[in-house]
């Protein structure tokens, strides 16, 4: 929706601009092209290192075109990420989107619509944290998951993220709080507790926050990378940035298949992102201070 | 508790207060048991740890203000990894700052394929910095990296531009404006949408020209955005930053790109040493905690709202 009024109203901001002249619109353009040519570039370089054979790699200077095109760089590179990695990442995004989301529209419902002493005192309190960053509390959280004894473990990984809920928290009790109180009563009346509020009211009516907000942790944990690299140790449980990472060192001769490696990692967001690129938008503004 | 509803239909919200304990431990148990332990204990776990000495192995030993101590006046790296740090910061925020307000511009001009254009600039934001950081090592290669192909066109000789004491800086600032424009362009986009034509029409009736529409018009009422990523921005390059670094170079060559959060994650989970580390990451908390505080002040005083 705020995409389309926006839209809409930069040809008027132009016209009020008066007739540009072609020389202006040229540059622009120009300007435009140089801009977007940096911006993909680097990408485009990257597919096509991992599409040339080995020799090819080293050639000087550098060639845009692979030429024989050798898919099997990418099959090497599966091979050394491993099937494996993916499933963890895949693992460890889902839980993070899901149990985040869960934890923090739970917390939010019981901000806006239950009440108990302490309460507003309590939302201060998560508040103020909100400020800290993370690289901060980093040492004692890691110190906390070593004392649980959950290093190296899928719970040492997930279950400390699900705790950053707290701005997620903050977000949807501003949203909550915009849903008309009457809707609620109105269930209360037809019998309805406070589960069935949060589910069959709360939630629907929370679509666009809740969508926006799904992608944009997404994006945070799929690429997530410091964390997932204090806390895991063995290959077996690596997400894709530290395979990345690792093997990196490896392969410091077979930038070829680095790079196919690196574009695997990245493919499964870029679909997504192509087909929905209106909310990653809105969930990067919604979200700022996270980006 | 599923008698809990049924009473609190029959009382009423406000007076049903006590019976709705356990909903306030349904809904806000497992959200209030995750900030305890991840992140309202932490916060004062760390101010502990960094009046310790601690490897984890050994019983931990409490020092007073050593770590302090240590980081002013021993540790030898301070002094340099103090200046890498705003040298990094202080070179990337600017020209991030800049390049996001012109092309945020750009893009606004009523532009044709404006989709195509904002899924080509914000490509970066989807991709992980560690994947980033891979791409532009292999960029940045001495032999047969493109980034030398590149700037040999303009007859620079080649350079090991991340192996390099006085290069790396320089290159790795130029990968992290590259992967802050996205976002940043986004909440330049929305301001300079939100700003109403009809300032534009009552300019242009009054005769303004392009120049002085964007200083007298367009200039003001995006100051909030551009202070407020100013200020996001730089918070982002002094705690951010960890993940292209260490990719990139690993703080290396000899400290040359070791920045605060380089600094402070080698003490911690290289040597082990958890006090010393936390007493830098108490210090670093507090130099935000200051900038934000500036944020709020200055917002006031120094930006126009309409």
């Amino acid at each position: 929706m705020g995409a389309l009024q926006l839209e809409a109203r930069a040809p008027a901001a132009s016209r009020a601009a008066g007739r540009r002249e072609p020389a202006l619109t040229a540059l622009i353009y120009l300007a435009l092209i140089i801009g977007g040519m940096t911006m993909i570039v680097p990408f485009l370089f990257m597919v096509s290192t991992s599409l040339k054979p080995p020799q090819q790699v080293l050639a000087i200077p550098p060639q845009w075109i692979p030429s024989p095109v050798r898919w099997q760089n990418y099959a090497d590179a599966l091979y050394v990420l491993r099937p494996r990695t993916f499933l963890n990442s895949i693992l460890f995004a889902a839980s993070v989107v899901f149990g985040q989301g869960l934890v923090a529209t739970l917390g939010a419902y019981g901000f806006t619509r239950l009440r108990f002493p302490g309460r507003d005192q309590l939302f201060l309190a998560y508040l103020a944290t909100m400020m800290i960053p993370s690289q901060v509390t980093l040492i004692p959280v890691y110190l906390v998951v070593v004392t649980l004894n959950w290093h190296d473990t899928y719970a040492g990984l997930i279950v400390p993220i699900l705790a950053s809920g707290a701005f997620g928290t903050f977000l949807f009790r501003q949203f909550f709080k915009q849903i008309p109180d009457e809707l609620a009563d109105a269930a209360v009346i037809d019998g309805a507790n406070h589960l069935t509020i949060y589910s069959r009211i709360v939630l629907p009516l929370s679509k666009p926050a809740l969508t926006a907000y799904g992608v944009i942790t997404l994006l945070a944990a799929w690429n997530m990378f410091v964390w997932p690299l204090i806390v895991i140790r063995s290959p077996d449980l690596w997400v894709l940035t530290l395979a990345l990472s690792q093997l990196s060192s490896q392969l410091t001769n077979d930038f070829h298949i680095l790079m196919a490696a690196v574009t695997l990692s990245m493919t499964p967001l870029l679909i997504l992102y192509l087909f929905s690129q209106r909310y990653f938008v809105q969930g990067v503004t919604m979200s700022g201070l996270k980006g | 508790m599923a008698t809990l509803p049924a009473t609190a239909t029959r009382t009423g919200r406000r007076r049903a207060r006590r019976s709705e304990w356990p909903w306030v431990l349904l809904f806000l148990g497992p959200n209030l048991f995750l900030f305890l332990t991840f992140t309202a204990f932490p916060v004062f776990y760390g101010f502990f740890l960094s009046f310790q000495k601690w490897n984890v192995i050994e019983p931990m030993q409490f020092v007073g203000l050593a770590n302090y101590q240590r980081f002013f006046f021993e540790d030898k790296l301070t002094g340099k990894v103090v200046v890498t740090t705003l040298y990094y910061a202080v070179a990337a925020m600017p020209a991030q700052i800049a390049l996001a307000l012109l092309f945020a511009i750009l893009l606004n001009q009523g532009i044709s394929l404006l989709g195509l254009w904002r899924g080509v600039f914000y490509l970066p934001m989807v991709t992980s910095a560690v994947a980033i950081g891979l791409i532009w090592k292999w960029l940045y290669a001495k032999q047969f990296g493109a980034f030398n192909a590149l700037t040999g066109l303009a007859g620079i000789p080649r350079q090991d531009w991340l192996f390099d004491e006085r290069l790396v800086i320089p290159a790795i600032v130029l990968t992290a404006i590259w992967t802050a424009l996205p976002l940043k362009i986004i909440f330049f986009l929305a301001a300079l949408q939100s700003v109403p034509p009809e300032l534009y029409e009552a300019a242009s009736i009054d005769g303004a020209n392009r120049w002085s529409k964007f200083w007298h018009v367009t200039w003001p009422l995006i100051s909030p955005t551009t202070f407020f990523l100013c200020i996001i921005g730089i918070i982002g390059l002094l705690v951010g930053g960890f993940d292209l670094i260490w990719t990139m170079t690993k703080g290396g060559p000899l400290d040359a790109s070791t920045t605060i959060v380089i600094h402070i994650f080698r003490n911690a989970f290289v040597y082990y040493d958890m006090g010393y580390a936390s007493a830098m990451a108490y210090m670093l908390f507090l130099v935000i905690l200051a900038l934000t505080v500036i944020q709020w002040r200055l917002q006031k005083r120094w930006v126009h709202y309409s």
